[in-house]
């Protein structure tokens, strides 16, 4: 005598529904795409890449510099060298991530429902600002008193003064390697993986100012 | 260790005024180093947007 099973019922665990929806949104050709349109061979899209590049040094630098603390990037040869690696690192990031917004201001990189693209594009940039600010005033010396005593007063003249005091160290310190990079990054991750969803925004086309603006499928 | 750049002396800055008297029209006033920093970034665009990106028949690209 044989025992058949009942068929086994479909899972409709939240794992597999949130699966289902991230691999509906963005399939692994998606994803990891291994090509992209013939119009991406132009220098103009390579800052967005640069400005990634840029972040994963400020973070790397960053997370050393924060293992070590102040006496080690003052006082010591190699917290120096870490010290100007982290400035640097983060120069070069707001000049890439500004000739990246030209770049993508002028091609409209809104277009073909790619706002969500450019909106968290839009507010990285912003956030990144108190980032570096935040990183002046955390440095321990002079001029990160200097710096905190004349932005107070840019604070106060907005009426935020309350809540965010530059010359509290310790606010400034906490906001600087933990809330403002978190939101930095997890801003980036959105606004990268939005853009292999929608795919990279294709130029104008010569003589059509207005190709492209009502498509929601990405390059054709 | 000395600074490549002399910084022990005040910063230069770039002046200048749209419309005469005690209360100009337009007034623009930036630091020196600040105004190369942009100059650069505008030349950084333009050579990104001007010059030649290398191609490799079949690579990586889809038409």
């Amino acid at each position: 005598m044989s025992v058949t099973e009942p068929p086994e019922a479909p899972s409709r665990s939240w794992t597999l529904r949130v699966r289902e929806r991230a691999v509906a949104a963005l399939p692994p050709e998606k994803l990891l795409a291994d090509k992209q349109p013939t119009y991406v061979a132009s220098w103009i899209y390579v800052f967005g890449v640069l400005s990634l590049s840029a972040l994963a040094v400020i973070i790397g630098s960053g997370t050393i510099l924060a293992l070590k603390g102040p006496g080690w990037w003052h006082f010591t040869g190699i917290g120096r060298f870490f010290n100007s690696l982290h400035l640097w690192s983060v120069e070069l990031f707001f000049l890439f991530m500004v000739i990246h917004l030209w770049g993508k201001y002028w091609m409209a990189a809104w277009r073909g429902g790619r706002s969500r693209v450019w909106i968290t594009g839009a507010v990285t940039f912003v956030v990144a600002i108190p980032c570096a600010l935040t990183g002046y005033v955390s440095q321990q010396n002079f001029d990160s008193q200097w710096i905190s005593t004349q932005a107070k007063d840019a604070m106060n003249s907005v009426g935020v003064g309350a809540f965010f005091n530059l010359l509290n160290f310790g606010q400034m310190y906490s906001y600087h390697v933990l809330l403002l990079p978190a939101a930095v990054v997890a801003l980036v991750v959105i606004h990268v993986l939005l853009v292999r969803k929608h795919g990279v925004v294709p130029p104008f086309r010569l003589g059509d100012g207005d190709e492209g603006t009502t498509s929601r499928d990405g390059p054709s | 260790m000395a600074a490549v750049f002399n910084l022990n002396h005040h910063a230069s800055y770039v002046n200048f005024h749209v419309g005469g008297g005690s209360t100009p029209f337009f007034s623009f006033s930036m630091s020196l180093s600040n105004v190369i920093v942009i100059v650069v970034m505008l030349i950084v665009f333009a050579l990104a947007i001007a010059l030649p990106f290398p191609h490799h028949e079949g690579a990586g690209t889809q038409q």
